[in-house]
Formats: structure tokens, C-alpha cells, sequence
């Protein structure tokens, strides 16, 4: 076990060193000088060339990325151009926002998505399983931004119940803070549940089919026991695997579901920051969001492995 | 001098180019006959005809701004209404079809031809170009799909055509995935020992015997790329970052109608609606495809 997470730990540093570069690159084409951008529209030529030389914008670009890349490391991704402030601060600020958003969303997609998904499962090929799948249908051609104005029209609009955009912090207004949280959270959920419910129906049925719920059912076993004991514990497994790969399509999916609500997250201070050509901003949450994006796939595959033994085993066999 | 007579003779053998006709013809076939197939085909069929007779379909100008005119409720003769601008927003879905299908086609066809070029490549040729290959395609699956497309419209400036530059660029290493994968469990096939031992060179191998072999995973990879891409695009657009105005575009469209939701609610649900079908149809054709071309799923 530790030689295999080892070994899928290191694997993992080439990638990151690869993104990082390709957000450097990408973030140095971006036409517009951001020296211009630090100092002002009124800035004269001199200062220009020192606020140029202050950054180190003038040194060669390979030298640039080595001087961001090792002040990274230590997350320091350096000064906002336009707040003056370190980014790593707007992200903090933002960070939580989008965590909010993206775990109320898993948390919502199993919620929607696992009843529907044994449902299904203990209905195959009966009315329900087709009108469950014909649901699924739907919902996956739904675009989570086009939800959230349909949500907005009816809610805000036409029933005037919820807030349209904005977010109402959690710790001074708990009783307050779902108001604007429920929306957003079901919009980017519902398009995720459907795949949730996919995987709770295969996932059940091949459990179903297994000797040991055979087994359970001869036992004398009732129905509910054999379900939720035998068959629901194991097919959870797949379950969530697939949970855990659509957390980062869920943190993903926030940047659009942020500029649908106004919700001030990691995805609108990289929108913002796209239109105000603050790149160290934008070079920074890209960062940080494809370095959670690649630990969490890591993780997921080492919760497969930590929850199914015989993955375990074959992993350990094969190193 | 033996190429010539190698290459009759394998011809002659195998007689592929006949069993892959009758392939594709029953494999249409059977997608008509298949419920969600006949529905995907249609749907499909029916919008690249919108998007091909916009001019003539679309009732007005999708740009033409007619004061008076604005964020009419629909009817007569503005059948869905109208814009901020007094647009016909009928007229401004149907030329977005050609947006929307125009962006799906340049991101799978040119993600397509890079990943499965490379895909080639690297599972032929194997060893360091291989390993290098493999890594710069995970760096780009290292990112969710809509942030690698924002980072990489805003470096290329905003626009339809970096949009379907940035979201084939997303489907790049998924096509290298499945090319490499099917490449390497039909290298070791007999037929290709066969051809080998007949003479073959290497890229006859592969055009003539591998490439035919691992067409139908790469098929309904394209129909999965296309419905990504129309999101993709219209997601794009939405955040402001493809279709720039005046042009109709569905993704501009539902972003534009964010300010007159209190005035105009058809203006927030009707291209929205759009997508939604073309969605489904492309869905429902990956879905119809994957049954068709793949005895071993049709059970499931």
C-alpha cells in the first residue's frame, strides 16, 4: 500500500509542474501589458519601466516562471494589479464561497440522485426504471446555467421567495444563509444527480446478482435488511467514486454558476480578473484549482482502493 | 517489388472494403430501429438543416435593431418575441443553430484529428514518445473542461473561433485515450500478425487494418464530444467569452437575458429550450450509438 501511494504521489508532480506552466504560458499571451494595468492609466514611461522592473516583468520569461513557480510553492502567487493585494488573500476570501457552493451540490446530487438510482434498480425494467431513465434524459440536457434562470424566474420572479443573486454569509445568518445558497446549489446538483442516479442503478444491479445477496435472501433475511445491509453497503462504493470524480465537475462547474448568482466565489475573481487582466490573480486560482482537481482524483482512487479490498490486494500484488 | 503483389493479396484475403459497407449500412439501420437512435437521428438531422437554411427559415434580420420594437412578448410576428433591441429572437435562435453546430464541428473534428493523430502515434510507436505524449495530454485533463476554456479564450481573445479552438483543445486527450487504447490491444491481434507476415508495412498497418478496427469507440467518442462542445460553447458565450455581440448565439443569448427577467421571461427560457433539444439529440444519438455498435453493452 504505502509503495503504491508513493508511487501515484510522485506521479502527480510532473503533472502539476506541467499545468503550472501552461498557466504561465497561457497567461502571458493574453495581449495587454500589466505593467500598464498596476500602475494606471496615467502613469508615465518612467514608471512604467519601474513598476516593470519592481515585478521583474522585464527579466526573460523563463526566469519569470522560475521566480513564480518557487514563490508558489510557498503560495505566494504574488499582488493583485488592480486590488494591490496578495492574491493569496482574494483567494482565502473567495475559497470558502465556492467550497460552500460546491459541497452543498454533493451533497444535494447523492441526495437526488441515490433514491432515484435504487429506485430504479429495484424497478428494472418496470415502469418506473423507464420514467427514472426518461428523467435522467432530461436533466442531462439541461445546462446548469439555463437552470439557474429558470430557478431565478420562478423563485425570484414569479414567486418573489428567494434572493436572485448575492450571497448571504453562513455564520451571522444561519437561518437566513439557505435563502441564497439553494439555488445555486441545486442548479449545479441536478445535472450531476443524473449521473449519480446512472451509477446507483448499474452499481445496485451487479450487487444484486452477487452470491452473498443470494445468499442473504436463503438466509431468511427480510427484503429491507437484504437491501440496505447487503446490496446498498457494497454498491455504495461505486457510488462514491463517482461522487468523488464529480466534486471536481462541481468546482468546475461553479465558475458559470457564480456569474449566473452573483455569487462571489473563486470562479467570479477569475472572471474578474480575465476582464481586468489581473493575471497573477487568474494564475493563481487556476493554480490552486487544478492542484485540488488532481489531489482529489488521487484521493478518490486511494478510497477505492482503501474500501475494496480486493483492489487493495491486487495493488499491493502488483508492485 | 513485392509491395505490389503483398498489397493485392492482402486485399484479396481480407476484403475489408466490402464488410465495412455493409457495416455502416446496418449500423444505420439499426440506429433508426433503436427508439432514443430514431430520436437523436432526427433531432440532429432536423437542426443542421435549421443551420444550414437559416437564411431562408429565420422570419427577420437576427441583427437588425428596430427601435419601438423591444422585449415584445411573443406573437404575431414575432412568434418567440423580442430582444432588448427589438431582435426577433426566433430569428436569432435559428442562425445561433449555426453557432452552436459550427463550434461542435471544428472542436471534434480538429480534437479528433490531433488526439487520434497522436494517439496513433504514440501507441505505434510506443516508449519516451509515448510516456511524453501521455503526460501533456493528463496536464490538460488536469483541469476542469470549462476553466482550461476560459483560460484559453481569454489568452486567444474572445470570439466563436477560439471558442472551437479551446474546446477542441479540451477534447484532444480523450481521443488520444481511446485511439491509444484500442491501438494497443489490436497491435497484438493475429490479424495484424498476419498482415506483417505478409508484408505490411507499418503504415499500411495501421491506415488498412488498425484504423477500421477501432472505429466504432472513436464514433461514439465524436456524438459524447459533440454535445460537450455545444455546452461547452454556449457556457462560453455565457460568461462572454465566444459568440461576441451583435452575433446570435444561444449561450450570449441567456446571458443577455439575465437583466430583463422581470420584463421578459420568454427571453430567459427560449434559447435555452434550444439547447435543451440539441442536447438531447445528440445524448440520445451517443447513448443509441454506444447499443448499436457495441454487442457486448446491448444487454445492459
Amino acid at each position: 500500500m504505502a509503495a503504491y501511494l508513493a508511487n501515484r504521489v510522485i506521479q502527480l508532480i510532473p503533472i502539476l509542474l506541467l499545468a503550472s506552466l501552461l498557466i504561465f504560458t497561457i497567461m502571458h499571451l493574453i495581449p495587454g501589458d500589466p505593467a500598464y494595468v498596476y500602475a494606471g492609466p496615467d502613469a508615465t514611461p518612467e514608471t512604467l519601466a519601474a513598476v516593470r522592473n519592481t515585478m521583474g516583468l522585464d527579466r526573460p520569461l523563463p526566469v519569470q516562471y522560475l521566480l513564480w513557480l518557487s514563490h508558489a510553492l510557498r503560495l505566494d502567487f504574488g499582488v493583485s494589479y488592480t486590488s494591490k493585494y496578495p492574491v493569496i488573500v482574494l483567494i482565502q476570501q473567495k475559497a470558502w464561497a465556492t467550497l460552500e457552493l460546491a459541497v452543498t451540490a454533493a451533497i444535494l446530487q447523492v441526495v437526488i440522485g441515490m433514491p432515484l438510482g435504487i429506485l430504479a434498480a429495484l424497478n428494472q425494467r418496470r415502469w418506473i426504471d423507464y420514467v427514472i431513465s426518461l428523467y435522467n434524459s432530461i436533466v442531462m440536457a439541461v445546462p446548469n446555467f439555463w437552470l439557474g434562470i429558470l430557478l431565478i424566474l420562478l423563485f425570484s420572479v414569479h414567486f418573489r421567495l428567494l434572493p436572485p443573486a448575492g450571497r448571504i454569509e453562513f455564520l451571522p445568518h444561519p437561518a437566513l444563509a439557505w435563502k441564497s445558497l439553494i439555488m445555486p446549489a441545486f442548479s449545479l446538483a441536478l445535472f450531476a444527480s443524473a449521473t449519480v442516479t446512472r451509477f446507483t442503478r448499474a452499481a445496485m444491479l451487479e450487487v444484486l446478482g452477487e452470491h452473498y445477496v443470494r445468499t442473504a435472501r436463503a438466509k431468511g433475511l427480510k427484503e429491507r435488511v437484504v437491501i440496505v445491509r447487503h446490496a446498498l453497503r457494497n454498491a455504495l462504493i461505486s457510488v462514491i467514486t463517482v461522487v468523488g470524480i464529480q466534486f471536481g465537475y462541481l468546482l468546475g462547474g461553479a465558475v458559470i454558476i457564480e456569474s449566473v448568482f452573483a455569487w462571489p466565489g473563486m470562479g467570479r475573481l477569475i472572471m474578474q480578473g480575465i476582464a481586468n487582466r489581473d493575471y497573477t490573480v487568474v494564475q493563481g486560482a487556476l493554480v490552486l484549482f487544478v492542484a485540488v482537481f488532481v489531489v482529489l482524483n488521487l484521493l478518490i482512487d486511494l478510497s477505492y482502493a482503501f474500501l475494496d479490498p480486493r483492489v487493495r490486494l491486487s495493488a499491493e500484488g502488483g508492485t | 517489388m513485392a509491395e505490389v503483389s503483398v498489397g493485392t493479396s492482402t486485399e484479396q484475403l481480407f476484403a475489408r472494403e466490402a464488410p465495412a459497407r455493409s457495416l455502416l449500412w446496418t449500423s444505420i439501420l439499426r440506429l433508426l430501429c433503436h427508439p432514443q437512435g430514431a430520436f437523436g437521428l432526427l433531432v440532429t438531422a432536423l437542426l443542421v438543416i435549421v443551420a444550414i437554411a437559416a437564411p431562408y427559415l429565420a422570419p427577420f434580420d437576427p441583427i437588425a435593431i428596430r427601435s419601438g420594437q423591444e422585449l415584445k412578448a411573443p406573437s404575431a410576428p414575432y412568434l418567440l418575441g423580442t430582444d432588448q433591441y427589438g431582435r426577433d429572437i426566433l430569428s436569432r435562435i435559428i442562425w445561433g443553430t449555426r453557432v452552436s453546430l459550427a463550434v461542435g464541428l471544428l472542436a471534434v473534428a480538429l480534437g479528433a484529428l490531433v488526439g487520434m493523430g497522436t494517439g496513433l502515434i504514440g501507441g505505434y510507436v510506443g516508449g519516451r514518445a509515448e510516456a511524453l505524449l501521455s503526460r501533456i495530454w493528463d496536464t490538460i485533463l488536469a483541469f476542469p473542461a470549462i476553466l482550461l476554456g476560459v483560460a484559453v479564450t481569454a489568452a486567444l481573445g474572445p470570439g466563436v473561433f477560439n471558442a472551437g479552438i479551446a474546446v477542441a483543445i479540451i477534447n484532444m486527450p480523450i481521443f488520444f485515450r481511446i485511439t491509444r487504447a484500442s491501438l494497443l490491444v489490436e497491435k497484438e491481434k493475429d490479424y495484424v500478425a498476419a498482415a506483417r507476415a505478409l508484408g505490411a508495412t507499418d503504415v499500411r498497418i495501421v491506415c488498412r487494418e488498425i484504423i477500421p478496427n477501432t472505429v466504432s469507440p472513436i464514433i461514439v467518442q465524436i456524438t459524447v464530444a459533440m454535445a460537450q462542445a455545444v455546452l461547452l460553447e454556449a457556457g462560453l458565450s455565457f460568461l462572454g467569452l465566444g459568440a461576441q455581440p451583435p452575433e446570435p448565439s444561444w449561450g450570449s443569448m441567456l446571458s443577455e437575458s439575465r437583466q430583463y427577467l422581470r420584463q421578459a421571461a420568454w427571453y430567459g427560457i427560449f434559447p435555452g429550450v434550444a439547447l435543451m433539444i440539441l442536447l438531447a439529440g445528440l445524448n440520445a444519438l451517443s447513448d443509441a450509438l454506444r447499443d448499436v455498435l457495441d454487442p457486448r453493452q446491448i444487454n445492459r
